[in-house]
């Protein structure tokens, strides 16, 4: 049986013993001391480092941009979440299983994305843009795989709702979520928001711990533009049709609120799918209202006419002599037709569109008073509706003009218009002579726009001329475009079209109407023009007049205007 | 005698403490895991929830509607509007 026997403390054997282990211990605990010291003070940065390296990371969470809706509140672009996804070819697991996932969840072929998972690379991207919900199928399954090395990165793509609507004028943002094009480049500042940054502290297994914000972030401005969506489908739907119909090589249609300046549509016949942008050609991206150079032909004579009523040169009821031939500076220039009315009054040569007689008018007025009339109404300077790449027309000064020009500029020739220059002019009609910058964005009512409207001409002289307008639509040149019910005015137009090196060239015209909706109330101005005519007549009046007919009596509808 | 009692009491005390702040301080832990990780559920419901109100947006989209109107169920623009004027209470 054991029996406990204390040491003999006097026993030398005992005492030494215990001072032995006593040393031991004592030297492993000023090992572990050491070895605390040095891990804990001494390397303490070094440590706290590779703490931070491995538990912590920053974030950049790219700023939603702005949305973009139009005046009703229809949105037309908008930021959605997505994920960006990169592979890590060096520490992907099971890629195999990944090119699988990925094939199944991307529209991207086997061959291109095995070329990218086994890239022997740390970082090598396989989608920027996947839509959220497709980025988290992938993620689900890649764990459910054991892939790890799939790199998911949060990010915003930019989706246009209405696929082509506008989509000239909307233009589009590039992969890096810039502005490139139309609306989204021209405000890319206010669109574009402030880069969100957090810092995440995450445990094993990637487990999120805390999110600490270091920089708040902040989204992009929403622009509200001053375009109709119902308007401009309706503009867009009967531009195409005209072109189709008249066999044209292209065409637009731009619709003004006189009264605000505002842009209610801006429709050509050409676009493109924004969501998929990169299958379009530079030439359908193309916004033909504000850089597409063409002379006006005889809608010009709406400012001539303004021009000399203004200056009290003529009266409505002045006559003139309209027989078809008069030689200006030893060239004839002619009539439509070569068509002689005999004397005519000032209003018919507006309501049938005489040139001859027109040019005596301009004679009348003189060359400098006709071009400060039409500097004044905006020609040959941009409008500064705000939009990228808009053309400035060309109106020579006076001292660079022919014998010819007054009187070919009085029909309109030797003068080049963009179509937002033009209408915004023929909205001076029916805004008792005020000229207005054209608005694409509704502005912000604390900040009326500076410098936004001047009178260019009495109410008086903008009244004549809006009632000899109606004349054109009513009896006149413009008969096509009359809608049964309303009483419109308007104004037609066939211009020859010049060619570089050839000059004016047989049978390819730029065939025009401008026309106001209504006489009695005009509130809308809407320009329609078709690029060379190949069917039949290029006559403004009949075919661009007709498109005109048909787009006004939707709007009519659309806007359930009140008729007689 | 009692003072070892009063030590190992005591001892016995502050190891409870200690377990007690341990197991409180991995309950914060976790806690805030599990908060996070429903923030995170939350975000991606809201995403989700996003991305679904703009395909009601594409399915209201005015040619997609123009479209079916014309395909599906043959309706078509009216290419004549006559208005008529209504007799007035005056003229009745």
């Amino acid at each position: 049986m054991y029996a406990y026997r204390p040491t003999n403390p006097s026993d030398p054997t005992a005492r030494l013993r215990g001072r032995i282990v006593l040393a031991v211990f004592a030297g492993i605990l000023l090992v572990i001391l050491g070895r605390f010291v040095q891990l804990q003070i001494l390397q303490h940065p070094y440590w706290l480092e590779r703490a931070k390296a491995s538990q912590e990371r920053t974030i950049e969470l790219p700023p939603q941009r702005g949305t973009i809706m139009d005046r009703t509140g229809t949105v037309l672009a908008v930021d959605v979440r997505a994920m960006a996804i990169a592979v890590d070819g060096i520490n992907i697991t099971h890629p195999d299983a990944a090119v699988s996932i990925l094939q199944d969840e991307l529209s991207l072929s086997r061959t291109e994305l095995e070329a990218k998972v086994y890239r022997d690379s740390y970082f090598t991207w396989i989608d920027r843009r996947v839509d959220f919900d497709v980025a988290q199928r992938i993620r689900k399954r890649a764990e459910e795989a054991d892939v790890y090395g799939l790199v998911l990165i949060d990010t915003w793509k930019r989706w246009y709702p209405q696929g082509q609507l506008a989509s000239n004028l909307i233009g589009f943002v590039g992969t890096d979520g810039i502005g490139l094009e139309g609306i989204e480049l021209a405000y890319d500042e206010d669109l574009q928001g402030v880069t969100q940054v957090a810092r995440v502290l995450q445990g094993a297994a990637g487990r999120t711990y805390d999110v600490e914000i270091i920089e708040p972030g902040q989204r992009g401005s929403d622009l509200i533009l001053t375009i109709d969506a119902g308007l401009q489908f309706i503009c867009e739907e009967e531009i195409r049709a005209g072109v189709s119909r008249f066999s044209a090589l292209g065409g637009m249609i731009v619709l003004l609120d006189p009264h605000t300046g505002h842009v209610l549509a801006m429709a050509q016949d050409e676009g493109y799918d924004l969501n998929e942008f990169w299958n379009s050609t530079s030439e359908e991206r193309r916004n033909l209202a504000i850089t597409y150079l063409f002379e006006p032909g005889s809608v010009f004579k709406v400012f001539t006419g303004l021009a000399a009523l203004e200056n009290n040169v003529v009266t409505a009821t002045d006559t003139f002599n309209g027989n078809d031939g008069i030689n200006i500076a030893g060239h004839v220039m002619h009539n439509a037709d070569n068509e002689s009315f005999g004397v005519v009054s000032f209003g018919e040569i507006i309501e049938h569109s005489i040139n001859t007689g027109m040019i005596r008018v301009a004679q009348l007025l003189g060359e400098q008073p006709f071009y400060d009339f039409l500097s004044s109404v905006g020609f040959g300077s941009s409008t500064n509706v705000g939009l990228p790449g808009e053309e400035q027309g060309i109106l020579r000064p006076v001292g660079e003009w022919s014998g010819l020009a007054l009187a070919a500029t009085s029909i309109g020739q030797s003068v080049a218009v963009t179509g937002i220059q033009l209408v915004r002019a023929v909205a001076v009609v029916a805004s008792d002579g005020i000229l207005r910058v054209p608005a694409i964005v509704l502005a912000d009512e604390a900040e009326p726009r500076v410098g936004s409207e001047s009178r260019v001409c009495s109410p008086a002289t903008a009244r004549t001329m809006l009632e000899l307008m109606r004349t054109v639509v009513e009896s006149g040149t413009g008969m096509w475009a009359a809608v049964d019910g309303f009483s419109l005015a308007g104004k037609s137009g066939t211009a020859q079209k010049a060619v570089p090196g050839l000059g004016y060239v047989a049978g390819k015209y730029t065939s025009l109407f401008a026309g106001i909706i209504t006489a009695n109330a005009p509130d809308y101005v809407m320009l329609v023009m078709l690029d060379e005519v190949r069917s039949g007549s290029a006559s403004g009046g009949y075919t661009a007049g007709q498109i005109f007919q048909r787009a006004a009596t939707r709007l009519i509808a659309h806007e359930r205007l009140t008729p007689f | 005698m009692m003072g070892l009692l009063a030590g190992i009491l005591l001892a016995g005390a502050l190891a409870g403490l200690c377990f007690l702040y341990l197991w409180q301080g991995n309950r914060i832990q976790e806690l805030t895991a599990a908060s996070e990780e429903a923030r995170e559920q939350l975000d991606a419901a809201v995403a989700i929830n996003q991305i679904l109100d703009v395909r009601i947006e594409e399915a209201f989209a005015l040619e997609r509607i123009a479209r079916i109107a014309r395909e599906q169920l043959n309706m078509s623009e009216p290419t004549i509007i006559r208005y008529v004027r209504l007799p007035t209470d005056e003229s009745k």
